[in-house]
């Protein structure tokens, strides 16, 4: 899925976020935005996930309904353990297999528990599983590595790259060897 | 708690009671627990004490089940289209607010001594069920419904695993006061309208002939299945509201 952003801008009260942007991110590639707080990382993903509609310009691809997301934050029920949870969102998962891609990112002792009893790393990971099982062909993720160690974040890349099977990623970080790990390709958000 | 002093203490009280009793020396103003026992035994070998005490349950039930449902529903309704709340707002704030006793005359009138009880339960039940469940569908976490927008969760998942758990704390406590508040409004309404084969109507009976100890036995047949009707409807609502992970 080739998404495209022609001109855009966003504003909140008057005060723009960011304007002129011209963005291209080709089918199957890998992008990081990578830039300092508040120059619009968030708010570009929400444009993407449809969230938010552009000010002027246009954004064209990104179809909604072909839509995986990892948030800033983990929006998982907190009630529910990782299978409930990433069964909510794509639930023709089917029971045993989806149990094995679980414990490749969580000891399997967590599976009984609800995610309100996990730690945050454990949180940011079911999240990180809930978007690359789901079958969404534009995989958007906020940060998606934060709040894990070395290790985990090594682990959780490595199976974010083996699943993303072809399918268009962008994701934000502040850290660049989150993007070097990755093998993404760097995009300016310095529109105006 | 633990049971043996549970126990303990309602041997304290019921020794309070007979202690009472014993004291005043009058069967017509207190009698004890052991004679309000023997007349309770006395009325439930007889078929009409079995026919009230159905006929009540059936009336209070069926107000408590009805204005649950319908405040469920109407909540759920005022939620999702606001409007219909702003609508609903001065019919809630009025069963909220008017008193019983005008609701009963009015009832009586209206619906006639045979409904009275279903309808006083209902309107009282109804305001609680109803603004608790906006209350909790309000309190539904915004990030997680984006979560299901973006992911295009379907309506009845996210009924489901997002809106019920929001809304569990909010009725399970409202169903508990309105389980308890069903049965206190819908006796003295019946005791008011004195339908025929109602525990009202024997209690009222019980006071004009100054049977004390058959007016008690009534009391403790009534708290009895308030308390029974209170744990089986709250044990029920708390299995459909558990979350399992």
């Amino acid at each position: 899925m080739t998404v495209r952003l022609s001109d855009a801008g966003k504003a909140y009260n008057g005060v723009w976020v960011f304007r002129h942007l011209h963005l291209t991110f080709e089918d199957g590639g890998t992008y990081c935005l990578m830039a300092p707080s508040g120059a619009g990382k968030t708010t570009l993903l929400r444009l993407l996930m449809g969230l938010e509609h552009p000010d002027e310009g246009i954004v064209e691809g990104a179809d909604r309904s072909a839509v995986s997301a990892v948030f800033q934050e983990d929006r998982l029920c907190p009630g529910l353990g990782a299978e409930k949870n990433i069964l909510l969102v794509n639930p023709v998962c089917s029971g045993a297999a989806l149990t094995e891609e679980i414990i490749r990112l969580l000891p399997a002792d967590s599976l009984a528990k609800p995610v309100s009893e996990y730690s945050g790393g454990m949180r940011r990971r079911v999240s990180l599983l809930r978007a690359m099982l789901h079958p969404g062909s534009l995989i958007l993720m906020d940060e998606p590595f934060n709040g894990l160690d070395a290790a985990t974040r090594d682990a959780a890349i490595r199976y974010v790259k083996e699943k993303q099977q072809g399918r268009t990623l962008i994701f934000a970080t502040h850290h660049q060897e989150e993007a070097r790990a990755m093998g993404a390709t760097n995009v300016n958000l310095c529109g105006e | 708690m633990k049971k043996g002093k549970k126990i303990l203490i309602l041997l304290f009280w019921l020794a309070v009671w007979q202690g009472l009793a014993l004291w005043m020396d009058r069967p017509i103003l207190l009698v004890g627990p052991a004679e309000t026992a023997a007349a309770l035994l006395r009325m439930a070998a007889e078929g009409d004490f079995w026919i009230a005490v159905f006929s009540s349950l059936v009336r209070i039930g069926g107000g408590f089940a009805l204005a649950f449902f319908l405040g469920l529903a109407l909540g759920s309704a005022a939620y999702f289209r606001p409007f219909l709340g702003e609508l609903l707002a001065p019919v809630v704030t009025a069963m909220k607010t008017i008193p019983v006793a005008s609701f009963v005359i009015l009832a009586l009138i209206w619906a006639g001594a045979d409904r009275l009880a279903l309808v006083i339960s209902f309107l009282v039940v109804f305001p609680m069920i109803y603004l608790n469940t906006l209350a909790g569908l309000r309190s539904t976490d915004p990030a997680l419904l984006e979560m299901c927008e973006v992911f295009r969760v379907g309506w009845p998942q996210k009924v489901w695993n997002v809106y019920r758990p929001a809304l569990a704390s909010y009725l399970l406590s409202a169903s508990q006061v309105a389980l308890g508040m069903s049965w206190k409004s819908g006796i003295a309404a019946e005791v008011i309208g004195t339908p025929d084969y109602s525990i009202g109507e024997q209690l009222y009976m019980a006071k004009i002939y100054f049977t004390t100890n058959e007016l008690l036995a009534w009391t403790v047949t009534v708290i009895a299945l308030s308390f029974v009707f209170e744990k089986v409807i709250f044990a029920l609502l708390k299995k459909v509201m558990e979350v399992r992970p």
